[in-house]
């Protein structure tokens, strides 16, 4: 089923891209309220040179990552999935593993209005689950930290995001190993030396590169009917 | 930090604030998971499925959610409670928010966490943090719809290249990030990844159409297995 039949556009493409678009809209506004409160209240503008400079520093910072990563995201999320987890953020930390997670045990394809539904479904799930952690979190979290030992933290925090990775890498790339093995490796060696210093990538290419590099590569496998079939 | 600022980040308002954004994600989420249900009434798919996957979601992401406490308590202690509960619901994961709140404070030749904030640089902060977060979701509300007509082209064209294009896009994102633990050259993070692999790979693969259920669990046992061995053999990290 192709997704621009005009009646799934009435029923869906619209609608989503409306409730999208109108909720960012209004986040967007609400995240400059708590500086202008600050500001009129209690004084606390420091003129527009101090928000040119920290500007000027964050821009370097993100300002590639603003465009890179949602479109490197897109493919998986599609629309309703975009505009969930780009407002709700940790993409790759909860939304695709969650979307993903969903659509493989539900055993529903790419592509279709199933698949569509059924990641949103967990998406959402998953977005429900972070809100719960961090306002339980900003509650009593200080006390839960004072209580954990230091070991357990230092783990926690070190290894936590390691862990996750490789488990993603083990539940994607095992259905196609001849894809993620050449392309896993290659990136080991781009990361070690850019680590290292031997060659010279802004940190924003790096991704850029693995996504291309996985594109090409698996086209190459497909139109030699390796993958896909 | 002296106590009134401590006071003025952690007032009333500014919870109510962070209330707000968050009751606006919660409401975004609440009106596309409305929107599938009437999709799959429309397309004849179970609703019962939806529920479970709501439910894989919510198992798959308490992991991961939980990475984010550590960062969130030492921003709390900076940039008070409500700021950091907003912040963390909504946009970027953690890294990039104290990433946000460092630069900006270095930009005011300041250190993030020594103390020495005024609250022009808390306000100053928070407006870098919704800059920041505004670039992302200008750009997710102004390209989304056109890479959506793309992406049904793609679809209609070729469903079975479609697919794979999709799964090479996330194992490249996947290989990078896992191949950034191993390029630290760290037993410990050694350990940590190749631990949650192999029983990610026997959990989810191996045993995982046979038992559902554990499938679902799969994701977090994992993360768990790699901090657990990873923290035995290198606790402190190099």
């Amino acid at each position: 089923m192709g997704n621009n039949i005009p009646e799934i556009n009435e029923r869906w493409n619209k609608p989503v891209n409306r409730i999208g678009i109108s909720t960012i809209i209004l986040c967007i506004i609400a995240t400059f309220i708590p500086s202008i409160y600050l500001n009129i209240v209690y004084d606390a503008w420091l003129g527009w040179g101090a928000v040119g400079s920290a500007f000027s520093i964050c821009i370097i910072y993100f300002g590639i990552n603003w465009f890179v990563e949602p479109l490197s995201f897109y493919p998986v999320l599609g629309n309703a999935g975009t505009y969930l987890s780009w407002l709700a953020g940790s993409v790759a930390q909860q939304r695709v593993p969650a979307s993903i997670m969903a659509k493989d045990t539900l055993k529903v394809t790419d592509g279709t209005q199933e698949a569509e539904i059924v990641s949103i479904a967990a998406i959402v799930g998953s977005i429900i689950v972070n809100v719960v952690v961090l306002t339980i979190t900003a509650i009593v979290g200080s006390y839960i930290i004072s209580i954990l030992p230091q070991v357990v933290l230092q783990s926690i925090t070190r290894y936590i995001l390691p862990g996750l990775f490789g488990a993603m890498l083990a539940m994607f790339g095992c259905n196609a190993p001849l894809l993620t093995i050449p392309l896993f490796s290659v990136m080991v060696i781009i990361n070690a030396f850019s680590g290292a210093g031997f060659i010279k990538l802004p940190s924003w290419s790096i991704p850029l590169i693995a996504i291309v590099g996985a594109i090409s590569y698996s086209r190459f496998l497909y139109k030699k009917g390796k993958i896909g079939n | 930090m002296d106590s009134e600022l401590m006071g003025i980040i952690n007032s009333l308002p500014m919870w109510s604030f962070a209330a707000l954004l968050v009751l606006l994600v919660l409401f975004q989420s609440a009106m596309f998971f409305r929107l599938c249900k009437k999709e799959a009434d429309a397309i004849g798919y179970p609703r019962e499925n939806l529920k479970s996957s709501f439910k894989i979601g919510m198992i798959t992401a308490f992991g991961p959610s939980l990475s984010n406490i550590v960062a969130m308590i030492s921003m709390m202690a900076v940039i008070g409670s409500p700021i950091t509960w907003m912040r963390l619901s909504i946009i970027g994961a953690a890294p990039t928010e104290l990433g946000v709140a460092t630069l900006t404070a270095q930009s005011q030749g300041l250190a993030f966490g020594e103390g020495g904030f005024t609250v022009g640089i808390i306000s100053l902060i928070f407006l870098m943090m919704a800059i920041v977060g505004t670039g992302w979701l200008l750009v997710v509300i102004t390209t989304t719809s056109s890479m959506g007509k793309i992406r049904a082209k793609f679809i209609e064209k070729d469903k079975v290249w479609f697919s794979v294009l999709t799964s090479a896009t996330t194992i490249g994102l996947f290989s990078n990030l896992a191949a950034q633990q191993l390029a630290k050259f760290s037993v410990g993070l050694y350990a940590a990844v190749l631990t949650s692999f192999a029983v990610m790979f026997v959990l989810y693969k191996i045993l995982g159409d046979k038992y559902p259920g554990l499938k679902k669990y799969s994701l977090t046992i994992a993360m768990v297995a790699g901090v657990i061995i990873g923290g035995l053999i290198n606790p402190g990290g190099s």
